[in-house]
């Protein structure tokens, strides 16, 4: 075949405040398992999202098998011979396998549905691609790694060429991940071509004939994978921008705060999210949590304050174990916490800026007596948090939702810091934000970290953890793979990141 | 500063757009229907508005309607404000009624005791009876919508089954509410000149005291941000759980306490209380209960502003009377108007709130 | 207990579970494709006196104006359903408030109708729907009609049942109604098939409110102040047979029956009012036990937003 299966050229995009992918070239060859490494952010969804007719470019133009296409909704990509497995994934849990199979594409006479016809047709998909599964098994019985054979058969069914598979591994087991190359082996030998996206290392070099790595919206290599070893891709997927300047003082951590040990949870979606996870955080340092997003940071988060059975392992602070109290009585222990959807789970959008200073801490004798609230308080530690904290806003009266990304941080991080906690969990911090804000809110954390205070930064920026951290942990599939100090090279983060632990 | 011009009478005024709004909507088609039907519009609303408001009788009515529009409205509107539909008023104001008048049959109290241990008493009942609702949305996820209208169903005809089986024999007449006379002990003072009682007082107070609670307290504070931010209120302690329960309990109370206004004013509060006689009728959506939903939508929620919205909607029932055989084309306007308010600008204002918060 | 009693029970509570029966089924598909239809009392309403209205006017034609004004009822309803589904979908509006207000109108609006096409004792005007057959001698004056829809309300949930597992549009509802996300990445337009859905369902919610007015029912007797439909009784028989319509049917029947205790066992009326407390009581303890295990329609209610 001479043209290429698919030809993505320039491909341009913005969001509100931020170029999501800036220039962005890929090709695909038919028959090619494609790799497609990255960070969080790197703009590696956002560029499938465009394929997939999720999203519309702003610049660029997509070919395929040398012919321009348009690609405006998923119905269109479909047609096109585009299938995508998601993260999410999306199959009706009351119906069977094969009716989720068939969903949307069913064969019929006259509106019935061709049941025979489909199990044939089924069938013969599962034979091609030696995805063994149960058709008459409802989804929500599934195990996870037998829902992703469910999309991908779907894709099939639909007479997809071309599947992209959005890690896809996130949330296999490794004997399900076995499983899984071997169908994508299959499947390439049958002439589809796949496009594999992740940030696992070791995966990317297990399955992939080409790889593309991608960095805040730009492709920053593309090689074969005979070519390629892991201290390349990693050096190339945690690349460094410019260093931010902060004064830090001396390195004197103090007592234990916050001590991990042990610690297994299980997520919301019946995975083990974290298996066995310890660490500590003493006051004085900033320890950088970091992880691409998916190996447990937010469980971890959950479960230390509270939102969020264990089970099993102790959570200690200050020595006291926690485990099994409430977000109440976790904040009493001078724990701050910045969560990390600020719109979702930091801030009350119809609130005021003033009554989302109190949140948590409305009963406090400062601001009420007895049941009912002291506005002239309330106000004056309102104000106080938005000069302290550079908040920039009309008046303290003005809705949170109103005020931009920087400044709903700085709200809660500033009523964080006012209770002058010991602990402060800052999650995904300065996410969304723009340069100006971002850099203020690292500088908080910095000037906590030097008042005494100990922070632990939990973040999928990988910059961010380099600037700030006194220690870094990486966090992968639910377990702490290794540790570097201040000043650690990229490539032995990237390592990390991709799973590669130290030897 | 926002506070002085918060309550400055142009930007009520602006507030009480879309409500005015959509009240002269529902005038509009009422009269729409009233054309197609053949009657005229105009001779009837006058008939209707002249009747409430010109007549002493009318004016009773008036204040006697207030009330339970009121206080019914609050019912709703409170729980509302923790993000937990309460459809139940209805049932749970008839069941405070029933709970003041067994107390009246079957337990003797010295003077003042009485009345006030009979409303206490109502206030359980219908607290008691949201709570059912109220713990089954907050722990086992059933919609609070559909339980409190079933529960609507079985308070009229619980109450009912109470009326016929146990009040009526006891104190031996043929009619309860009809025939049996409270005693003057048990009845709430009424006003001079007008046959209402002093409920309509109290509805108001409680009216305000609820805007006090939301707006100044650290429950109603709490109960506000449960409804407007759940995820982020529990992620800083605040267990949306039992604050939803709590926010329920509120609202029944308040409901319970319209139910003993009811059956604790001289002449049993003026029309209300047909829906005690054919108790199993008072269980549908032509109640009171329903009346006082209509009072909060039109009033966006809005304790202080259920006290406007509470006088229109007790003008127009005090008024059919008057206009006897087109009572139910107003009844259906109550229903358009409720239908404007749906709309989806002003159910997002219904349901969070716009501008600068002024409070606090 | 001997047999008349029983089969005065049976008679009187298969007829009284005809409405209930088939507006569940009714609104039971519409529930499936994820919208809860609160204002389903409006949408028996307001086709029962349409029907009644159609029936009287075309009275000149014979007994068959009774079909015609069932015909036009189940428009009427279908028209509601569809307006309510458009304005809940395509234009958000809030479906519990919409809803309210659909039944306060109703109550309104279907009074007027009262006056017109009832007279004053409360026997409707025209012809009524001719029963498949008749049970009397059972006691004194009373009489069982077996009506058409007696037997449609007994073979609807099997057509419910098929339509909703083998058709194309039946699994698309399906899907709808439990992740409408899932349902929009695999092509399916969920505002256009709730749609669908809900205005199918409106169809048979016309159907059940036409047989109140257009098919003899001793048990019926509207008046201004209690025109009482088995509107909820027919939304807590959905939920009460965990949205599965062989259950549906089975707990409708049931209501049904509860609610001829009464006359029946010549209970005293005062007892008569605990018995009709059932069918909403069952509701309220299988919505308690079951949603946070049993099956309501995972996107009951909830407003689906195009990303």
């Amino acid at each position: 075949m001479s043209e290429p299966m698919l030809r993505m050229t320039g491909i341009r995009k913005t969001f509100p405040g931020v170029v999501a992918l800036d220039g962005v070239d890929l090709t695909v060859s038919q028959g090619e398992v494609m790799g497609v490494l990255g960070e969080n952010g790197a703009g590696k969804s956002t560029l499938m999202n465009i394929l997939y007719g999720l999203y519309t470019m702003d610049e660029g133009s997509i070919e395929m098998q040398g012919k321009r296409v348009q690609i405006k909704n998923s119905a269109e990509a479909i047609g096109l011979g585009l299938g995508m497995v998601h993260q999410a994934f999306t199959l009706v849990p009351n119906m069977t396998v094969m009716e989720n199979i068939i969903l949307g594409n069913e064969p019929s006479k006259a509106g019935v549905v061709d049941r025979r016809e489909a199990r044939i047709q089924v069938q013969e998909l599962v034979k091609q691609v030696g995805l063994d599964i149960d058709l008459d098994t409802l989804a929500e019985d599934l195990p996870t790694g037998f829902k992703q054979r469910v999309e991908i058969l779907k894709a099939l069914h639909r007479g997809a060429r071309v599947l992209i598979l959005d890690e896809p591994t996130a949330v296999l087991t490794p004997l399900e991940t076995e499983e899984l190359f071997k169908s994508v082996r299959r499947l390439t030998q049958g002439g589809s071509t796949v496009i594999f996206i992740t940030h696992k290392l070791k995966e990317v070099m297990a399955i992939t004939n080409k790889i593309t790595i991608m960095r805040r919206g730009k492709i920053v290599a593309s090689l074969d994978t005979k070519d390629a070893n892991f201290d390349i891709l990693a050096n190339a997927m945690v690349g460094r921008s410019v260093e931010r300047r902060f004064t830090f003082g001396p390195y004197q951590p103090g007592e234990v705060l916050l001590d991990v040990e042990n610690l297994s949870a299980t997520s919301r979606h019946k995975t083990e999210a974290l298996r066995g996870l310890t660490f500590n955080v003493k006051a004085g340092e900033i320890v950088g949590l970091a992880g691409v997003e998916g190996n447990g940071q937010t469980e971890l988060v959950e479960c230390i304050m509270g939102l969020m059975p264990s089970s099993s392992g102790t959570i200690r602070m200050k020595g006291h174990i926690i485990n099994h109290l409430s977000t109440s009585e976790v904040l009493k222990l001078s724990v701050g916490h910045v969560p990390e959807d600020r719109a979702l789970n930091g801030l009350i959008l119809d609130f005021s800026i003033a009554e989302n200073t109190i949140l948590g801490s409305a009963d406090r004798p400062d601001f009420s007596q007895r049941g009912v609230m002291v506005p002239k308080r309330i106000q004056e530690f309102a104000r106080k948090i938005v000069k302290s904290f550079n908040v920039s806003t009309a008046g303290i009266d003005v809705r949170a939702r109103n005020l931009s990304g920087g400044n709903q941080q700085k709200v809660i991080v500033g009523r964080e810091l006012a209770g002058h906690p010991n602990l402060l969990i800052a999650h995904q911090p300065t996410r969304g934000l723009d340069v100006a804000s971002t850099e203020y809110i690292q500088s908080l954390l910095v000037e906590a970290r030097n008042a005494g205070r100990g922070v632990l930064l939990v973040s999928a920026d990988f910059d961010e953890i380099l600037d700030l951290s006194d220690r870094i942990l990486v966090l992968y599939e639910g377990k702490i793979i290794g540790e570097l100090e201040r000043g650690a090279g990229i490539g032995e983060l990237g390592k990390l990141l991709g799973g590669i632990a130290a030897p | 500063m926002s506070r002085a011009s918060a309550l400055h009478p142009a930007r009520i005024l602006r507030a009480a757009v879309p409500s005015i709004l959509a009240l002269a909507l529902g005038l509009v088609v009422a009269s729409l229907v009233m054309v197609a039907f053949g009657e005229n519009p105009i001779s009837i609303f006058s008939a209707l508005f002249s009747g409430a408001l010109t007549t002493q009788y009318g004016q009773s009515s008036v204040l006697n309607y207030m009330y339970a529009y009121l206080l019914l409205a609050l019912a709703f509107l409170l729980p509302g404000k923790a993000g937990i539909w309460n459809v139940g008023g209805q049932g749970q104001a008839i069941l405070g009624g029933v709970a003041a008048a067994l107390l009246m049959e079957y337990v003797v109290l010295p003077p003042v005791i009485w009345p006030l241990a009979a409303i206490v008493l109502a206030i359980f009942a219908g607290a008691a009876w949201s709570a059912i609702s109220g713990l089954l949305e907050a722990y086992r996820n059933a919609s609070a919508i559909v339980t409190t209208i079933m529960m609507n169903f079985v308070a009229a005809n619980l109450a009912t089954f109470i009326l016929y089986y146990i009040l009526i024999p006891k104190a031996n007449v043929l009619s309860f509410y009809n025939e049996v006379n409270f005693p003057a002990a048990l009845t709430l003072p009424t006003l001079p000149y007008f046959t209402s009682s002093i409920m309509i007082f109290i509805a108001v107070v409680v009216a305000f005291g609820s805007a006090f609670f939301l707006n100044r307290t650290t429950l109603g504070y709490k109960i506000r941000a449960t409804g407007l931010g759940s995820r982020p209120a529990e992620s800083k302690g605040i267990n949306p759980r039992s604050t939803k329960v709590i926010a329920m309990l509120i609202g029944g109370g308040v409901a319970g306490l319209a139910g003993a206004g009811a059956v604790m004013s001289v002449g049993h509060g003026c029309g209300i209380i047909a829906c005690y006689q054919d108790g199993f009728a008072a269980g549908w959506f032509g109640g009171f209960g329903f009346a006082g939903i209509a009072v909060a939508l039109v009033a966006l929620n809005n304790p202080i502003g259920s006290v406007f919205s509470a006088i229109f909607f007790s003008v127009l029932a005090a008024g059919m009377p008057y206009i006897y055989q087109n009572i139910y084309v107003v009844w259906a306007m109550q229903g358009i108007i409720i239908l404007f308010m749906a709309a989806p600008e002003l159910s997002r204002m219904i349901l969070t709130v716009r501008g600068k918060s002024r409070w606090i | 207990m001997d047999l008349t009693w029983l089969i005065l029970l049976a008679g009187f509570g298969l007829q009284n579970a005809v409405p209930i029966g088939v507006g569940a089924q009714g609104e039971l598909i519409t529930e499936k494709s994820g919208i809860l239809n609160i204002g389903l009392y409006a949408t028996m309403a307001i086709p029962a006196f349409v029907a009644a209205a159609v029936n009287v006017t075309f009275s000149s034609i014979g007994t068959n104006s009774a079909y015609v004004g069932l015909l036009a009822a189940m428009v009427t309803g279908a028209a509601l359903n569809f307006v309510f589904a458009v304005l809940s979908t395509k234009i958000q509006v809030d479906q519990v408030i919409a809803g309210i207000g659909l039944n306060i109108f109703a109550v309104g609006i279907t009074a007027v109708f009262l006056e017109r096409f009832y007279s004053v004792d409360g026997t409707p005007n025209g012809h009524q729907i001719p029963p498949l057959f008749s049970i009397t001698g059972l006691a004194q004056d009373v009489r069982i009609n077996v009506s058409p829809l007696m037997v449609a309300m007994f073979v609807l949930p099997v057509i419910v049942y098929l339509f909703l597992s083998r058709t194309k549009l039946g699994s698309h509802i399906r899907a709808v109604g439990e992740n409408p996300i899932a349902a929009e990445a695999a092509g399916v337009n969920v505002t256009w098939t709730r749609i669908t859905a809900t205005a199918l369902g409106g169809t048979l919610l016309g159907a059940a409110g036409a047989f109140l007015t257009v098919d003899f029912n001793p048990n019926f007797v509207p008046d201004y102040s209690q025109a009482i439909f088995p509107a909820f009784i027919a939304l807590a028989a959905v939920i009460a047979g965990g949205w599965k319509p062989g259950y549906v049917l089975a707990v409708s029947i049931l209501f049904g029956v509860s609610e001829a205790l009464r006359p029946v066992l010549a209970v005293s009326s005062a007892q008569g009012y605990l018995f009709s407390t059932l069918p909403y009581i069952v509701t309220v303890v299988v919505l308690g036990i079951a949603s946070k295990r049993l099956r309501p329609p995972a996107a009951l209610a909830v407003p689906y937003k195009k990303e």
